[in-house]
């Protein structure tokens, strides 16, 4: 099917064309779904190399199970996103075995007349994101990166995590607290004096 | 609060910031996305047609017969003629004797003797 057809087409239509053996569909859903998934990873990851490599591997899952995918019984995003949390656990477990995970390697922000140009600023601003992202509770990273970056519903968020929703609003709300204090100290490095005082 | 706390309005600039900040995956991982994507997807179930070269006089039958069904019904027919007289089974055999029992007959002279029409001839 041309691909132009196929833009509006939803992902769980794609995915039944792609087990059919469109090709397109294939490629479609890989454009719609592959940055979210890497950049989902990349967040939990804080490692791009270990994220490509979860990101393929949750897309290898969802290709395999095309075949037997249940219409209606869960978003393809959802799906691929609950895949990822998984995949991106185990990687951090064993992390965790093979070493305490040392916060202190994070890479340090640069000071503000480092950051003069805007491009830098931004730089500055989502890695010092990524620091405070890295210090949360696993879960709670996990909750506040699918609420605020991924822009996952509450309910889409419970699915992912297998929780309830009011334990979905909790890890946000004490996740986003936790990062507000792990940023705290770093603002006027990160150029927000300039910006609302 | 103090000027090094971040604020919430600062936090959600941070955080849509993140979310506008794309993570474009590189050309290789695409690749590789893809060629796991070809190497799993479920091939179409193959066709069982028969070489139309080779099975076309079966076909031709058929249609002289009026279908497969009758086709075989006449083929079933053929070999249980074919069985009945070469083996000529009891019931069959008793049958054949009691309709023909006042027709027996052991020869039939199909042309009349060449001696006879000889005697003709003489008579005459």
């Amino acid at each position: 099917m041309a691909r132009d057809t196929l833009a509006e087409v939803p992902d769980e239509t794609l995915l039944v064309l792609y087990a059919n053996g469109d090709a397109d569909a294939a490629r479609l859903l890989m454009d719609r779904l592959l940055p979210r998934v890497l950049g989902y990873a990349a967040r939990l990851l804080s490692d791009r190399t270990e994220a490509e490599d979860v990101a393929q591997e949750a897309m290898l899952r969802l290709w395999r199970v095309a075949p037997d995918w249940r219409s209606g019984e869960a978003q393809v995003a959802t799906w691929v996103y609950r895949v990822t949390t998984n995949l991106c656990t185990d990687r951090l477990r064993g992390r965790m075995r093979r070493r305490a995970t040392p916060l202190d390697d994070a890479p340090e922000v640069a000071d503000g007349a480092a950051g003069a140009e805007a491009g830098l600023i931004a730089a500055d601003r989502m890695a010092a994101l990524q620091h405070a992202l890295d210090s949360l509770p696993e879960r709670q990273r996990q909750a506040v990166v699918l609420r605020h970056i991924e822009g996952l519903t509450n309910p889409q968020i419970a699915e992912v995590m297998d929780i309830g929703i009011e334990a979905v609003e909790s890890l946000t709300a004490r996740g986003k607290r936790a990062l507000a204090a792990a940023l705290t100290g770093q603002r006027a490095g990160l150029s927000y004096t300039d910006e609302s005082d | 609060m103090k000027a090094t706390e971040m604020t919430d309005l600062d936090l959600d600039t941070l955080l849509s910031a993140a979310r506008k900040a794309d993570v474009p995956p590189s050309e290789a991982l695409r690749v590789r996305v893809m060629a796991d994507a070809m190497a799993v997807q479920p091939r179409p179930v193959a066709s069982h047609a028969a070489d139309p070269g080779a099975s076309g006089w079966l076909d031709w039958l058929s249609a002289v017969f009026g279908g497969g069904g009758a086709l075989a019904g006449v083929s079933l027919a053929l070999v249980g003629g074919v069985f009945i007289g070469v083996v000529q089974p009891e019931p069959v055999a008793a049958l054949t004797n009691a309709l023909m029992a006042d027709a027996q007959a052991d020869s039939v002279e199909l042309l009349p003797d060449a001696a006879s029409l000889w005697e003709e001839t003489l008579n005459d």
